[in-house]
């Protein structure tokens, strides 16, 4: 029995590689629910995302013993492994790669389900439309709240690079969410009249 | 956001909604119960493996080949052709089932898991058409895998010889061999009227 308070992240995992099921459970407690929204922010998929999750676990299971913690923390280690394994179901030839093909119409997300707030549909779109290097930066550091450091560890670059990454992700977004005319307005009608030939 | 300037602000609002809405998002409880039982295999399989790598090991193997040798031994005593009677067991084909059952209590009264018997071993002979002279196999004693007590009276039944997982070898508390875990081990297999496994002995 491992006294659940107060324990770190590292604690746990010290206990769990010593066969501990109940530092194990906690542990993916703690961390699963970053994990899979990191997935599913960067595949729009559900399926894919439970699938990052499991595989993150399951490493983690076969390979803890790895994690060195002078290298990065344990949240910014597990980061690194969903990328890797985010990045993997994207090369392959599956339902799950056919979701991350097409990422800006998430169709079996519990987003759906939660909401149907056309802005926020339209950000996670956006989000999902961006280029992979950008949207990991915007998703760690802007939607799971990563510091530039962690995001650094995870993505393998550096801090400025993350920064860099970040602030061209958000210039992106900024560009696909800013409001354009609707076809009923004048500018609009205007617009589409200009192609006409009378 | 870490940074504030035009670009930021723009984006801040938004992706801040859009972090409301996910954050009570989780994986699905199925993905907690299979990685809970992938650990349980996982630990189950270091155990065995350091078990087998501790410094404990000559001390192990050497008990399990002292098991080995007294379960040989008493199979040798047992399949003597002098008279001897019927030993508490399970269930043997072609045996008045007074007999057997009758044995049965009288295990029972000396423990939870009867020893092997000649009976069966000649009834299996005799089921399984097995020539007496043909080699012998070296099997171990039967192991009752419910306590007998828990036994219908007056039960029949039948052996089967069937193939089972060798990690089933532990279970009894026999050494497995990790080179070959994949492979599985010849067992027999006495199963009561209810098609339940009421004892199992395994053959080499």
């Amino acid at each position: 029995m491992i006294q659940q308070a107060g324990q770190t992240d590292e604690d746990l995992l010290r206990a769990m590689l010593e066969g501990d099921e109940e530092a194990f459970t906690l542990l993916y407690r703690r961390t699963q629910g970053g994990i899979y929204r990191f997935a599913y922010q960067m595949s729009g998929s559900a399926a894919a995302a439970e699938d990052v999750v499991q595989e993150v676990f399951l490493t983690l299971i076969r390979e803890g013993h790895k994690y060195d913690i002078r290298r990065g923390t344990f949240r910014a280690y597990l980061y690194g492994i969903a990328r890797n394994n985010v990045a993997r179901l994207k090369s392959r030839k599956s339902e799950a790669a056919k979701d991350l093909e097409d990422p800006a119409s998430p169709a079996d997300g519990p987003l759906e389900a939660a909401t149907r707030d056309e802005e926020i549909r339209a950000v996670q779109n956006a989000v999902l439309a961006l280029p992979a290097h950008y949207r990991e930066a915007v998703v760690l550091c802007d939607l799971q709240e990563a510091s530039y450091a962690e995001a650094a560890e995870a993505l393998g670059c550096a801090v400025g690079t993350v920064r860099s990454r970040l602030h061209r992700g958000r210039e992106l977004l900024a560009e696909r969410l800013r409001p354009r005319p609707a076809n009923g307005t004048a500018e609009g009608i205007a617009g589409r009249a200009r192609g006409w030939t009378l | 956001m870490k940074e504030q300037d035009p670009i930021c602000f723009e984006v801040e609002g938004r992706l801040r909604r859009l972090r409301e809405t996910l954050k009570d998002m989780e994986a699905p409880p199925r993905v907690e119960a299979a990685l809970k039982a992938a650990f349980r295999q996982r630990e189950t399989r270091t155990l065995e493996g350091g078990l087998f790598r501790s410094p404990w090991r000559w001390a192990l193997m050497s008990a399990a080949a002292a098991v080995i040798l007294v379960s040989i031994g008493g199979l040798w005593i047992l399949r003597r052709p002098a008279p001897a009677p019927p030993p508490p067991a399970v269930f043997v084909p072609g045996l008045p089932a007074e007999a057997v059952w009758a044995a049965k209590a009288r295990s029972a009264q000396r423990g939870p898991r009867p020893p092997a018997t000649a009976p069966l071993r000649a009834a299996q002979e005799a089921a399984t058409g097995a020539a007496p002279q043909s080699p012998p196999e070296i099997v171990t004693e039967f192991f009752a895998v419910t306590h007998p007590d828990t036994w219908p009276p007056n039960e029949t039944g039948q052996i089967l010889r069937v193939r089972v997982p060798r990690a089933t070898l532990t279970m009894f508390g026999f050494p497995m061999n990790a080179e070959l875990a994949e492979e599985p081990v010849r067992a027999d297999v006495a199963l009561g009227q209810d098609g339940t496994v009421r004892a199992i002995r395994f053959v080499q």
